[in-house]
C-alpha cells in the first residue's frame, strides 16, 4: 500500500469515518440550527404601510444623532519615548511559575497592546498561553486592595499591621512555584532567614520532583538537563507531551521543528496513552496503557544496555506488537548514537531513570541533553508539601505564607491541606496569600495582599546556567498593586524597592563588583534593552558511574515497573493538560477559554476522554454525561460529572480529564466552566518519598442518561471527502519531491502551467502579497490563533455561541484524521482567508463590500458591508466570519450586545488590550483575515519615511510571527528575494493550493507533510496493532 | 526603560531635511547665495522662531549682527548645548541666561552646516535681502477638471456629477408637472369628445387642480423628489460639520502663532512627522515658550486678550491639570489616516486638509472631509518618485508605460484596506 494521499480517507470525527455523510443527528446535521421554512406572510396594503413608514422613519431617527463633542487631551508632560500613534517595544519575559517567553512587548500609549517573541534571546518562542497573557493582565476581577480578615485596608495599615505581626514569630514557612531568578530567590531567601526557623518550599504544579532526584542521584546535580531537540537524530517520548504542555513547550517546539524539515529530518516515536499534541506530530505513534510507561523505558534501557554491553533487568513482555515496537526503537536510538534522546514527562522516578540512562548510555550528554547547561524551569521537591501539611497539623507553623501558589485548588490533595489550613487557623498560624486574586487558596487566607502581574513587575530568571534575563516593567500597576517583592521588602523593614535590589544584585553577581558606575550603568542598560545577557558555563557534572547506590536504585526501579505494569489490564484515569489552558492559571482568560484544543477541537470546558475501543466496549455515546468515581489513597473518594468525549487513538481502559477547570473566585469567564479534575490524581511513592502521580486506577465509571453538548469547532465545516490536505513519507519523498503532490503535477502538465479562466488576468503593480505554509513543520499548537485574536481584535463569543457556530477566529487550525481508527494519523492544517485572486465571495457580494486589492489581498470594507452573508456561503475555505450580535460593544444599540462577561471587550479596562490600529467590528458585518494589513501599511510607511525599498522579510503577519516552529512564511511574491518565493521555487513538489482545482487561485499555498516513516513495511505493521 | 524606538527617529528626520535641502554642501566661505538662504530660513523657522525675532528682542535676544557679536565656535557650542557652556562657566553664556529668563533648548541635532545656514539667513535677513515671497492664497478647493473623474470604481465606468446637487431633480419635477398638465389636458378634451352631449359640469377652473387625481399626484411625486433630494443631501452633510468652531478651554489663536509668529505646524504638531496623530502638544511644549511670554496685547474673537488667555494657561500648568481641547477634526472609527504617510511621504501641506489656519483666530473645520474628499486627491495626485519605496516598486512600471507616473489612485490609494481595516 502506498503512503500518498491517493489512497487515504481523511475524517474528522468518528461518524466520518464511518461513513458520515454531513446528516448525523450526533453532529447536529449540516446546519446548527433547523432552517427557516418558508412562511406564508399575508400583510394588507394598509399595514405594510405603516410598516415601510414606520421602519424608515424609525431609520431616519437613529440615524440623526447629535454629533458627540470629543475631547483630545493631552500629556501634560509627554515622555520622551511616547509619541502618540508609534508603538515604543520593550523587551521582557513571561514567567508565572508555569511557562517561560522571551517577549517584546509592543505598547500604545503607555498600554501593552501585543506580546511578540523575542527575535534573538533564548526561549524567544511564544505559545498560545503567553500569547494570551495579556488579557490576564486587564483582568477586572484582579485583587486590589490588601484585605485583612475579611475588611479591605490601605497599603500603610496593611504593611504597619503585618511588620507587627512578622516580629519575632518563629516558625515561617513561604510556598512558592518555582523561582529562577538569582536576585528574587536572594530576596525570599534572605526574607525567610530572619525568622528563627523560616524555610521557603517550592511547589509546582506540573511537578518535575521526579526527573531532579534522578538527575541529583546519578549525576550529582539538582536541575533539570536541557533537550537539544535539534540534534536529535532519533527521538523517543513516552507519555511526554513536549510540544502541547511539558515544561517549555513553545521553546522544545521551536527546536524539534529545526530537524522536521525533509532535507535534515529526525524520526519520532511516541509512546503515549491519551492522544496529545506530541504524539500528533510523531512519525509513529505507539499507544500504550499509561501504566505500562515504566515497563517501555525500562524495555528500552534494557535493550539499549544490552547493546552498550552493560548489565541491566531484562525487560518486560508487553506483547508481541509492542515487544517489537521497542525493539526497533532501541536499534534506531543506539544506530544514532550520540545524537539520540529518549524523554518522558511522566513524575516517576523508575520512567525518569530509565530515560536519562538510555539517554547516557547511547551518549546523548552534551549533544542532545546537556546537564552543564542545566535547566531551571522547576525546582519543587513534591515532598515538602507533605511535610508542610504534617506541620500544619502538628501546629508547628506560626505563620505559613502562599507566594503565587494555589495548591488548595491546583494540588492532588488540595482539600485534606485545605481542611489542614482549616484547622491550623483555628488554633493560630497565620495564613498570609500574596495574590492576583482571590482563588481558593487565598480565599482561606486570614491575609490577602495583592501582587502586580508579572507584565507590571521588575523581574530576573536564570533559565539555563549560561542565560540570565532581566525583565522590565512594560505598564505601571493598573490597579494600584504593589509587587510581592516591594511588599516583602517594606515587611523586612527596607527602606528600598525591589528595582534597587536587583540592580544591586546584578552589580555584585552578573556586572561585577568593579568598574565605575558608568560602566555598571551601561552593562545594566544594555541588559534590560536585550532582555538577556549570555553567561558562560562553570558547573560541572560528574561522569556515569555504576555505583552500588545506582545499580539498587535500578533494580528498585525495575520492581517498581513490574508492579506498576500489573496495574495496565484495569481501568485508568490519566489527567492531562489542554494546550491553551495549561494547569487553569489562566482560566479567567477568555481568549484561552475559546482556543479550541488542537486535538478534540473543543472550547469551553473539560470532559471525559474517552476511547473508541472504550466506549464501544462500555456503551458510551459521545456527550453522555458519566459519573468518574475516584477512590483516592488518602482515603474517601471524589467525583466529577462530566461529558465523553470518544476519541480515536486512545486505548481500552485509559480515560482522561483535564484539568485546569472548575475554577471559583477568579472571575465570571472561569467560572461554571468544566469541573476540578486536581483531586483525581494521587501520589507514587518510591524510596520513601512521595510524588505527584496524574494516573490513577481506582477509578469507576457511572454512564448516566444525561447528555452535554462540548463546544467542538472542528464539526463546524466539513470537507466532504475533498482532498484538502496532502502528505507522503519520506522514502517516497526522496525518490520523488513530488510524491503526495502527483496529481497537482498532473494537472500542471496538462494545463502546461497555464490558468484556462474567464476571468480577466490580475496584475499586481506594486506588491503582490502571498504565504506558504509548511504542513511537515507545523505542529497545530494554536499559537498563531491566539496571536491573530489579540492583533485584530477578534472576540471571544462564550460555550453558547460557539455551539451555534458562531466562532469567529481568523484563523483555525483544521485536524483531520486518517487511517487506523484506532490509533489515527493526524494532519494539522492552519485554514485562513486564502486571498483568491478570483475569489468566489467577492462576485457575490450585492455592494462589494468585498474586493480584490492592487496588492493581491482580497479586502472586506466592514462599513460597506450590509450582513446578506452570500460570501461566507460561497467561500470554499469557509473562513469568513459574521457578527451574529454585538460581541464587541461596537454596535450603537445596546440591545444587540453579546459581550462576553469579563471577556477581553467587557470593561474599559478590558479593552486596553485592543489593538488601536484595527476596527471593532460592530453586529451585522462580515469579517475575516485581513493578511495583517495593519502590519504592511506600518512597515510600508516606515520603508517610504526611510526612503529606502521594503526590504525582503520585513512584513510579517501575526500568526507568521507567533509560530513557534516558522510553518508561517508571508512576503510579496514579486520580490525574487523574498523566502516565500524561494520556499515556492524550491520547494515546488510539495506545494499545492487548496481545492485549486476550483481557479480561486488562491495566495495561500501549502507544503506537502512528509512523514519520516519507511513507507510499506511499517504502514503495515501499523494496521497490525 | 530602554526602548527599541527612541527620539532619535525625529532628529534622524529633521536631519534628514536638513541634508536634503542644504545638499550638504554650505560651508563657511560660502557666498550668501538664495539657496543657502532659503535653507537657513526653513531650519530657522522650523528650530529657532518659537524664541528668536531677527531684528528685536523676544524670548531669546534679537540675532541681528549676532555673527559680528559672537565667534562662530562660541556660536556652535552654544546652539547645540547651551547647558555645556553654562556648566563650564563660560561669562557670555552665564550673562546671557542670567539676562533672559528662558534657557536656550539644546539643539545637538543641527550640524555645523545647519548653523552656518541659520546665520547666513539671519544675516541676509537683517540686511532685508531676503526677498519677501508672497503669502500662499488661501487653499481653497478649485474643483478639478470634469475629465479627472474618469476613473473606473469596481470596473464600472464612474463619473462624478458635476451639475449640482438640486438640478437633477428639479429637472425631473419640472419634466413630470408638464407631462402631468398635458396628460390632464388631454384627458379632459377626450371627455369632451365623449361627452358631448352633456354639458360640463360647471366649476370654477381652478378646481380641476384640486380634483384631478393626475395633478394631485403629480404633486404627491414632486414632493417626494423634492424631499428625497434634500433628505440626500442633508444626510450626506451630516457628521461632517463644515465650519465646526467649538468652543474650547484656552482661546488659542493658530493666527497669532502660526500666522503672525511664523512658527511652523510641527513645531507643536511634531508627531505628523512620526506616526498616525499630529497630536495635540503637551502642556510642557507650550511652556517652553509661555514660561516667558506672560503677555499679549492681541484681541481675541471674544474679545478676550492673549494676556487673560495666557494666564489661564498657567493656571492649569501650576494646577497639573491636562487641558481638555474639543476636537475640531475627527475621522470616524472605521477609517485609518497617517499623518506621517501624508506629510513626510507625500509632502502635503496642512493647508490642504486643514484650510488656512494662519488666518484662523478661532479654529475651524473648513471644509467636508468625506470619502469623496480622500479619494479626489487620490485620484489626481501623482506619486512623488524622488521616493526610494516608489522608485523600487515602480519604475519598471514607469519604464514600460512610457514614463507616466501614476496617480495615487493607480497604485492602491482606492483598495478600500488602504484606510478600512
Amino acid at each position: 500500500m502506498k503512503e500518498g494521499t491517493e489512497n487515504r480517507r481523511y475524517w474528522c470525527t468518528i461518524e466520518e469515518a464511518s461513513g458520515y455523510n454531513g446528516s448525523s443527528p450526533q453532529q447536529g446535521g449540516e446546519f446548527s440550527e433547523p432552517l427557516p421554512t418558508p412562511v406564508k406572510w399575508q400583510m394588507s396594503r394598509r399595514s405594510f404601510l405603516k410598516a415601510t413608514g414606520i421602519g424608515g422613519l424609525a431609520v431616519a431617527s437613529a440615524s440623526c444623532w447629535k454629533v458627540p463633542v470629543r475631547k483630545a487631551i493631552p500629556y501634560l508632560i509627554q515622555p520622551e519615548e511616547v509619541t502618540p500613534g508609534v508603538p515604543v517595544f520593550y523587551s521582557t519575559f513571561y514567567w508565572d511559575g508555569e511557562e517561560l517567553a522571551t517577549l517584546l512587548v509592543k505598547c500604545r500609549e503607555g498600554r501593552p497592546i501585543k506580546v511578540e517573541p523575542h527575535p534573538r534571546a533564548p526561549f524567544g518562542s511564544t505559545s498560545a498561553y503567553v500569547q494570551a497573557s495579556l488579557v490576564s493582565l486587564y483582568d477586572a476581577s484582579r485583587m486590589r486592595k490588601p484585605i485583612i480578615n475579611g475588611e479591605e485596608k490601605d497599603w500603610a495599615e496593611t504593611d504597619g499591621h503585618l511588620r507587627q505581626l512578622l516580629a519575632g514569630k518563629r516558625s515561617v514557612r513561604v510556598v512558592t512555584p518555582t523561582l529562577m531568578g538569582g536576585a528574587t530567590e536572594a530576596l525570599w531567601d534572605e526574607f525567610v532567614a530572619g525568622f528563627e526557623d523560616g524555610r521557603r518550599l517550592t511547589y509546582d504544579v506540573t511537578s518535575a520532583s521526579a526527573l531532579l532526584d534522578v538527575c541529583e542521584k546519578v549525576k550529582g546535580v539538582r536541575h533539570l538537563p536541557y533537550f537539544h531537540l535539534d540534534r536529535a537524530d532519533v527521538l523517543v517520548g513516552v507519555e511526554a507531551d513536549f510540544l502541547g504542555t511539558w515544561l517549555a513547550p513553545a521553546h522544545f517546539a521551536s527546536l524539534y521543528a529545526k530537524r522536521r524539515h525533509p532535507s535534515n529530518m529526525n524520526v519520532h516515536y511516541q509512546f503515549e496513552s491519551l492522544l496529545t499534541l506530541t504524539g500528533a506530530n510523531a512519525d509513529r505513534r505507539i499507544p500504550i496503557h499509561p501504566f505500562m510507561a515504566e515497563a517501555v523505558l525500562m524495555g528500552l534501557y534494557s535493550r539499549v544496555a544490552q547493546r552498550a554491553g552493560v548489565d541491566a533487568p531484562p525487560p518486560l513482555t508487553l506483547g508481541n506488537s509492542l515487544d517489537l515496537q521497542l525493539d526497533e526503537a532501541a536499534e534506531r536510538l543506539w544506530a544514532a548514537r550520540p545524537n539520540a534522546l529518549v524523554i518522558t514527562g511522566l513524575n516517576s522516578v523508575p520512567a525518569q531513570l530509565f530515560a536519562l540512562l538510555t539517554n547516557l548510555l547511547v551518549g546523548a550528554e552534551g549533544t542532545t541533553l546537556n546537564l552543564e547547561q542545566g535547566l531551571h524551569l522547576r525546582k519543587g521537591n513534591d515532598q515538602e508539601l507533605i511535610d508542610l501539611k504534617r506541620e500544619l497539623d502538628n501546629r508547628s507553623v506560626d505563620v505559613l505564607i502562599f507566594y503565587r501558589v494555589n495548591p488548595v485548588y491546583n494540588y492532588v490533595f488540595g482539600d485534606t491541606l485545605a481542611e489542614s489550613i482549616k484547622q491550623a487557623k483555628q488554633k493560630g498560624t497565620i495564613i498570609i496569600a500574596l495574590t492576583e486574586k482571590l482563588h481558593e487558596t487565598a480565599a482561606l487566607a486570614d491575609i490577602a495582599i495583592p501582587i502586580s502581574n508579572p507584565y507590571e513587575s521588575w523581574k530576573d530568571a536564570q533559565p539555563t546556567n549560561d542565560t540570565y534575563l532581566v525583565g522590565q516593567p512594560v505598564v505601571r500597576p493598573l490597579l494600584g498593586t504593589r509587587q510581592a517583592e516591594d511588599t516583602l521588602l517594606k515587611w523586612m523593614g527596607r527602606e528600598t524597592t525591589f528595582y534597587e535590589y536587583l540592580r544591586a544584585w546584578y552589580r555584585k553577581n552578573i556586572a561585577g563588583e568593579r568598574g565605575s558606575w558608568l560602566e555598571f550603568e551601561a552593562h545594566w542598560q544594555k541588559n534590560v534593552h536585550d532582555g538577556y545577557r549570555q553567561l558562560s558555563l562553570s558547573t560541572q557534572s560528574k561522569p556515569l558511574v555504576f555505583t552500588p547506590e545506582l545499580s539498587a536504585l535500578i533494580l528498585n526501579s525495575a520492581r517498581e515497573a513490574s508492579i506498576l505494569l500489573e496495574k495496565a489490564g484495569h481501568q485508568c484515569l490519566v489527567l492531562y493538560q489542554k494546550v491553551p489552558i495549561r494547569t487553569g492559571e489562566q482560566a479567567n482568560n477568555a481568549w484561552l477559554q475559546e482556543l479550541p484544543d488542537p486535538i478534540t477541537r473543543t472550547t469551553w470546558g473539560n470532559y471525559i476522554v474517552v476511547g473508541n475501543g472504550t466506549a464501544r466496549h462500555l456503551n458510551i455515546r459521545d456527550e453522555q454525561v458519566l459519573e468518574l468515581k475516584v477512590l483516592r489513597a488518602a482515603g474517601g473518594s471524589y467525583q466529577v460529572r462530566l461529558p465523553a468525549l470518544v476519541q480515536p487513538g486512545v486505548p481500552e481502559n485509559v480515560l482522561g480529564v483535564a484539568v485546569g477547570y472548575g475554577r471559583t473566585g477568579i472571575g465570571k469567564v472561569a467560572e461554571a466552566v468544566g469541573q476540578n479534575a486536581y483531586p483525581c490524581g494521587g501520589w507514587l511513592s518510591f524510596g520513601g518519598k512521595a510524588y505527584i502521580d496524574w494516573r490513577t486506577s481506582a477509578v469507576e465509571v457511572k454512564p448516566t442518561s444525561d447528555k452535554e453538548s462540548i463546544a467542538r469547532v472542528q464539526t463546524h465545516h466539513f470537507a466532504e471527502g475533498r482532498p484538502v490536505v496532502k502528505e507522503t513519507t519520506l522514502e517516497e519523498f526522496r525518490h520523488n519531491p513530488w510524491a503526495g503532490n502527483e496529481d497537482r503535477r498532473h494537472w500542471l502538465e496538462k494545463t502546461k502551467g497555464k490558468r484556462t479562466t474567464i476571468y480577466p488576468q490580475r496584475e499586481f503593480l506594486k506588491h503582490e502579497w502571498g504565504m506558504v505554509i509548511d504542513l511537515s513543520l507545523c505542529i497545530g499548537c494554536g499559537a498563531c490563533v491566539a496571536a491573530c485574536n489579540n492583533e485584530n481584535n477578534v472576540p471571544p463569543v462564550g460555550k453558547k455561541e460557539v455551539l451555534r457556530r458562531h466562532d469567529m477566529h481568523w484563523i483555525r487550525i483544521d485536524r483531520y484524521y486518517s487511517g487506523n481508527i484506532d490509533n489515527p494519523d493526524v494532519i494539522f492544517q492552519p485554514m485562513l482567508c486564502q486571498h483568491c485572486d478570483h475569489a468566489p465571495c467577492e462576485n457575490v457580494c450585492p455592494v462589494a463590500a468585498t474586493a480584490q486589492s492592487t496588492e493581491g489581498i482580497n479586502q472586506m470594507a466592514y462599513n460597506r458591508c450590509i450582513g446578506t452573508r452570500y460570501c461566507a456561503n460561497n467561500c470554499p475555505y469557509k473562513v469568513r466570519r459574521f457578527n451574529w450580535y454585538d460581541y464587541t460593544g461596537a454596535d450603537s444599540f445596546p440591545l444587540n450586545e453579546r459581550i462576553l462577561p469579563d471577556g477581553p471587550f467587557d470593561s474599559e479596562l478590558a479593552r486596553l488590550v485592543l489593538n488601536p490600529d484595527v476596527v471593532v467590528r460592530s453586529r451585522g458585518v462580515m469579517e475575516k483575515c485581513t493578511f495583517c494589513i495593519q502590519r504592511i501599511q506600518q512597515a510600508k510607511l516606515q520603508a517610504k519615511m526611510d526612503n529606502r525599498p521594503l526590504q525582503p522579510g520585513e512584513v510579517t503577519t501575526a500568526c507568521q510571527q507567533a509560530c513557534p516552529t516558522n510553518a508561517i512564511t508571508f512576503g510579496d511574491v514579486k520580490n525574487e528575494k523574498e523566502t516565500v518565493v524561494k520556499k515556492m521555487k524550491d520547494e515546488e513538489g510539495r506545494l499545492f493550493f487548496v481545492l485549486e482545482e476550483l481557479h480561486t487561485l488562491p495566495s495561500v499555498g501549502y507544503l506537502v507533510k512528509v512523514r519520516n516513516r519507511p513507507a510499506q513495511q511499517q504502514t503495515d505493521k501499523q494496521a497490525h496493532i | 526603560m530602554a526602548s527599541y524606538i527612541s527620539l532619535r527617529g525625529v532628529s534622524r528626520y529633521v536631519l534628514g531635511v536638513a541634508i536634503v535641502l542644504g545638499g550638504g554642501t554650505a560651508t563657511h566661505s560660502q557666498q550668501a547665495d538664495p539657496k543657502t538662504i532659503e535653507q537657513g530660513k526653513q531650519l530657522f523657522q522650523t528650530n529657532c522662531v518659537a524664541c528668536h525675532k531677527i531684528n528685536e528682542d523676544f524670548l531669546g535676544p534679537a540675532l541681528a549682527g549676532v555673527t559680528e557679536r559672537r565667534s562662530r565656535e562660541w556660536l556652535y557650542a552654544w546652539i547645540r548645548n547651551s547647558d555645556s557652556l553654562l556648566m563650564a562657566g563660560d561669562p557670555t553664556a552665564v550673562e546671557l541666561d542670567k539676562k533672559y529668563p528662558a534657557r536656550m533648548t539644546p539643539f545637538t541635532f543641527l550640524t555645523r552646516e545647519d548653523i552656518d545656514a541659520i546665520l547666513i539667513y539671519i544675516e541676509a535677513e537683517a540686511k532685508g535681502e531676503v526677498t519677501v515671497a508672497a503669502a500662499p492664497p488661501p487653499a481653497e478647493k478649485a474643483p478639478p477638471p470634469a475629465e479627472e473623474h474618469k476613473e473606473t470604481l469596481h470596473g464600472l465606468p464612474f463619473r462624478a456629477p458635476a451639475l449640482p446637487g438640486w438640478v437633477l431633480p428639479a429637472l425631473v419635477t419640472l419634466y413630470l408637472v408638464v407631462a402631468m398638465g398635458l396628460i390632464a389636458r388631454w384627458n379632459r378634451k377626450v371627455d369632451q369628445l365623449l361627452d358631448q352631449e352633456q354639458e360640463p359640469p360647471s366649476m370654477p377652473t381652478w378646481m380641476w387642480l384640486v380634483t384631478n387625481r393626475f395633478v394631485v399626484a403629480g404633486m404627491f411625486v414632486v414632493l417626494v423628489v423634492v424631499g428625497c433630494g434634500w433628505l440626500y443631501e442633508a444626510g450626506a452633510n451630516l457628521g461632517h460639520s463644515v465650519g465646526y468652531a467649538p468652543k474650547q478651554p484656552i482661546e488659542f489663536s493658530h493666527k497669532v502663532h502660526a500666522g503672525q509668529l511664523g512658527i511652523e505646524c510641527t513645531h507643536c504638531h511634531s508627531g505628523a512627522l512620526r506616526g498616525k496623530h499630529a497630536g495635540i502638544p503637551s502642556l510642557r511644549v507650550c511652556m517652553n515658550c509661555h514660561q516667558a511670554v506672560r503677555t499679549s496685547e492681541v484681541v481675541l474673537a471674544s474679545g478676550t486678550t492673549g494676556t487673560q488667555e495666557i494666564e489661564k494657561l498657567i493656571g492649569y500648568w501650576q494646577r497639573g491639570e491636562p487641558i481638555g481641547w474639543v476636537r475640531v477634526f475627527s475621522l470616524p472609527d472605521h477609517v485609518y489616516f497617517n499623518h506621517a504617510q501624508h506629510v513626510v511621504v507625500a509632502g502635503i501641506e496642512c493647508t490642504e486638509c486643514h484650510g488656512d489656519v494662519a488666518r484662523m483666530n478661532v479654529m475651524t473645520k473648513p471644509f467636508r472631509i468625506s470619502m469623496g474628499f480622500c479619494l479626489e486627491c487620490h485620484r489626481t495626485r501623482q506619486v512623488k518618485m524622488d521616493n526610494m519605496y516608489y522608485q523600487a516598486v515602480l519604475s519598471a512600471h514607469i519604464r514600460e508605460t512610457g514614463g507616466k507616473v501614476p496617480t495615487v489612485a493607480q497604485i492602491g490609494g482606492q483598495d478600500c484596506q488602504n484606510c478600512h481595516y
